[in-house]
């Protein structure tokens, strides 16, 4: 038998949302620990030592420099990082905050207990993410089928699909069609389109892929939808608030080796 | 012939699904959202079935489904057992439309026919057996099987024509012949010797297929693809509701170690980067502009030059669903007022 | 009809590393029956399956002639390349195939021919040159350009060594960086494309390696003479059937899994350019 790995799940500011979905799968879980040893997590351990870890699986994003300094020590002491959901990808609804004016902003600073950042922070911008498991929150079997790679020295690709596809396996109509706003088209999938099938819209809380056609979205947003330029931006940043709207245009055609989010 | 009154129609389906071989009986049904699709009769008893117009989804989920397993492996110390996975669940489709009949013939056609044959899609194709109803109007404004032929029920096993009084049921296969014939089906049908009518109808959306192949090959780098794809999403959802979009890749899925794998078939999409991608991240078809001009000759030309047959059937399924409106009518008639320029 | 989509079991007989990240695996298949069935002409490929971890298409490395066993080159690019250079002797790996069309062989017979082979695109053709010389004197000249990276990118160099040693074929061997050794050349293969002494007219030439290699040597080789139909080439596709079903592979009308991977250059030039 292969000696067991061991992993660190950390969380920084966010709801632990992501951390309990892993646990809530008690049937992978369970398996998954003839596989691992789950040396750091704060739900589940009631000892965290400070060890070398093969796997340390992060969520939450960056507020303060107080984060930001134990970010790095992890990062140091880890072979491969994982971000966990959108707070840790994007910035997630927490990072509104980084619109808001000035004013508010250094009010906000002013109070905070911490030394905090004027922006909120995603993982990528501090410290080198290898991969990314996506969404608010992640899907269990999703997060599951990317460590069952990596146990297995596989590298977990990045899913650039979008959630259409399998919106229509779940053979719902389209809710662009019907002039309801839905981002479904340009967010990545693998969230098995649970919005759009529940009876919600998707705000692409997986992120935005990479060379996606926005610009033709915003015209049908505007076109089908009667959404204003200031609606599609809010519609945009609610989940990728870190780069904004304004940059998500920018980011898209970023180079490649700018953003290495290898994902599954 | 038959004659089945209107309000036997669910006695019949009750029928059916009452047999003694355990069949799965699949009726079209609709969401609560509007949306009309396939699903079993037993878990919807109170819905009523959708017998008229266009079905939103095809009942391509029962043949090519998203993902199949097709092979599980088991490793050992030093050997590998593989096991075939076949699905041999027996299943009744009632209701499929002439369109999605034609699909499937042009599924068996490059699927079985050719060369090897694709042995789980076989299996699943020879377990159901098909009860058409035929199309006596044009559905919607968008649909143009009338002018691709598709637009007669072809394939069936047996086939229902609505007439004034209910429906003339007949068959098409001696698996339908049998199938009319059981206790409990026949007593609810009347013998009667009405004929149904001659089915002529023409589609609104008018489209010329005449020596397409030909358009096509010559136009191949007309400006109407760029134009036409400038504004594509990439979203899939034109390959997913199409009745006759096969391709597929092949994946294996990993338990947490390599012990125990199973091998899965999934449905690909040609609007996919990974559609065309090599080693090295190297893709082939990276523009739209490529990726739609595939798609569409893959329904036009490429089809009728290997497969003798058009995989489009006209069930326009992919314009209603494109939020951009991308139209393959309107491009292939974009082409013919371009050619030769 | 037996599943095609199904794979049979090979065992690995022998592992040998060709440069750092290239390495060929000499397979036996288990069962008599397949393995009796097992035929093949170079050129054509197999799809490997390392259980669990997917499976890729790959050329025959090795001769026709050699019935026992067939060999495959692969290198590590991707998750399931790497699981196969994981692989030890007596590990079991699946096999489907032989899939495709072949280099022309038996027309190949009383031609001069000349390959040219850029980086790993050289395994289907050592597939080529092994065959070939195994009959040598039903062939005319034989000469072989091969060209890679740098000098630790050679692959089968023993091999090579033992082909200039029979004498009964040319070798040129180029590399894109300059390198000491007085055998190897400096420079691109298009640049030694006009240094043999075939007469180009009455040359059968078989072209493998990246698509920008393939399009220059192309250009060069019908500017010298040679016939548009005697040129042959084997592109790379994604495949995931071998036999017409996945339509990954295709290339307008054609499918590189049937009518390729080998396909004359009269044949690459009617498909359309796309991007």
């Amino acid at each position: 038998m292969k000696e067991k790995l061991k992993i660190g799940i950390f969380s920084f500011t966010s709801c632990e949302g992501c951390e309990l979905t892993i646990f809530e799968n008690s049937e992978e879980f369970t398996k998954m620990l003839n596989y691992v040893d789950i040396v750091n997590s704060r739900l589940i351990k009631e000892k965290n030592p400070e060890v070398n870890l093969d796997i340390a699986i992060v969520e939450g994003s960056i507020m303060s420099k107080k984060e930001a300094e134990e970010l790095v020590k992890i990062r140091e002491r880890s072979k491969i990082l994982i971000s966990l959901g959108t707070c840790a990808g994007s910035g997630c609804v927490q990072a509104l905050r980084n619109f808001f004016s000035d004013r508010l902003k250094k009010k906000i600073i002013k109070e905070a207990q911490t030394e905090a950042f004027e922006k909120v922070k995603a993982l990528d911008e501090i410290v080198k993410v290898d991969y990314y498991a996506r969404g608010c929150p992640i899907d269990a079997d999703d997060f599951y089928r990317i460590i069952k790679l990596i146990i297995n020295n596989q590298i977990p690709r990045r899913y650039d699909v979008a959630v259409c596809k399998e919106c229509k396996e779940n053979e719902n109509s389209c809710l662009l069609i019907k002039g309801i706003p839905c981002l479904g088209p340009v967010a990545y999938g693998g969230c098995k389109a649970i919005c759009v099938t529940k009876g919600s819209y998707c705000a692409a809380c997986r992120g935005v892929i990479r060379n996606s056609n926005v610009d033709s979205l915003r015209n049908v947003l505007k076109d089908r939808c009667k959404l204003s330029d200031k609606e599609i931006n809010e519609l945009f940043q609610q989940y990728n608030n870190v780069r904004g709207v304004r940059e998500i245009k920018k980011l898209i055609k970023v180079k490649e080796q700018l953003r290495q989010d290898l994902y599954a | 012939m038959f004659l089945l009154k209107k309000q036997n129609l669910r006695n019949f389906i009750d029928a059916l699904s009452q047999n003694e071989a355990k069949l799965k009986v699949i009726v079209p049904i609709q969401k609560d959202d509007g949306t009309i699709y396939y699903d079993e009769y037993e878990k919807n008893k109170d819905k009523e079935i959708i017998i008229e117009g266009r079905t939103d989804f095809s009942p391509k989920k029962y043949f090519l489904p998203e993902i199949e397993e097709i092979a599980n492996f088991e490793k050992s110390e030093n050997e590998v057992i593989i096991k075939e996975v076949l699905n041999n669940e027996k299943r009744i489709i009632f209701g499929i439309r002439p369109c999605d009949l034609n699909a499937l013939l042009f599924l068996d056609e490059v699927l079985i026919k050719y060369m090897y044959p694709d042995k789980n899609y076989e299996a699943r194709r020879k377990n159901t057996i098909l009860i058409a109803i035929d199309c006596l109007e044009a559905c919607n404004k968008s649909c143009f099987c009338s002018y691709l032929g598709t637009n007669i029920a072809k394939g069936y096993d047996i086939c229902l024509t609505k007439i004034k009084e209910g429906f003339l049921v007949r068959e098409g296969s001696n698996i339908g012949k049998n199938l009319l014939e059981k206790d409990g089906i026949r007593k609810i049908l009347e013998k009667t010797d009405k004929e149904p009518k001659q089915i002529s109808f023409e589609c609104k959306n008018k489209i010329n297929v005449e020596k397409i192949e030909e358009l096509l090959e010559k136009n191949f780098e007309s400006k109407v693809w760029q134009e036409e794809a400038e504004r594509c999403l990439n979203c899939t959802s034109c390959t997913q509701v199409c009745p006759s979009c096969y391709c597929f890749y092949v994946k294996d899925e990993l338990g947490f170690d390599d012990k125990k794998s199973r091998r899965l078939k999934c449905l690909d999409s040609c609007f996919l980067d990974r559609f065309s991608r090599i080693s090295r991240d190297f893709v082939f078809r990276k523009s739209n502009k490529a990726k739609l001009r595939q798609f569409v000759c893959h329904n036009f030309y490429y089809s009728l030059v290997r497969n003798k047959m058009i995989k489009c059937v006209g069930c326009g399924r992919c314009i209603d669903v494109c939020p951009v409106k991308i139209n393959i009518v309107e491009i292939i008639k974009k082409i013919r007022g371009y050619d030769g320029k | 009809m037996e599943n095609k989509m199904l794979p049979t079991k090979a065992r690995v007989i022998e592992i040998i590393d060709e440069t750092n990240n290239i390495k060929t695996f000499r397979l036996e298949l288990i069962d008599d029956e397949a393995k009796k069935k097992f035929f093949f002409f170079p050129g054509k490929f197999v799809m490997v399956s390392i259980f669990g971890y997917g499976e890729i298409p790959l050329g025959i490395s090795s001769s026709h002639h050699e019935k026992r066993f067939f060999e495959v080159s692969v290198a590590k690019v991707g998750n399931t390349s790497s699981a196969m250079h994981n692989l030890k002797i007596g590990d079991i790996v699946g096999i489907r195939g032989p899939f495709g069309r072949a280099f022309p062989y038996m027309r190949m017979k009383g031609k001069d021919i000349l390959i040219v082979a850029g980086g790993t695109g050289i395994a289907p053709l050592r597939c080529l040159v092994n065959a070939l010389l195994d009959e040598r004197e039903s062939f005319g000249k034989i000469w072989l350009i091969y060209g890679t990276k740098n000098k630790n990118s050679f692959c089968y160099t023993r091999e090579i060594n033992k082909w200039k040693e029979s004498g009964k074929i040319n070798i040129v061997l180029t590399t894109d960086e300059k390198c000491e050794d007085e055998l190897i050349c400096h420079g691109l293969v298009t640049d030694y494309l006009d240094k043999t002494d075939l007469d180009y007219k009455k040359t059968t030439v078989a072209l493998c390696g990246p698509e920008k290699m393939i399009e220059n040597c192309a250009k060069k080789l019908i500017s010298l003479g040679v016939n548009q139909d005697d040129i042959f080439v084997s592109l790379e596709r994604l495949m995931f059937c071998g036999f017409g079903k996945c339509m990954h592979c295709n290339i307008s009308t054609k499918y590189a899994c049937i009518e390729g991977p080998v396909f004359t250059l009269n044949e690459v030039l009617e498909m359309k350019a796309e991007a």
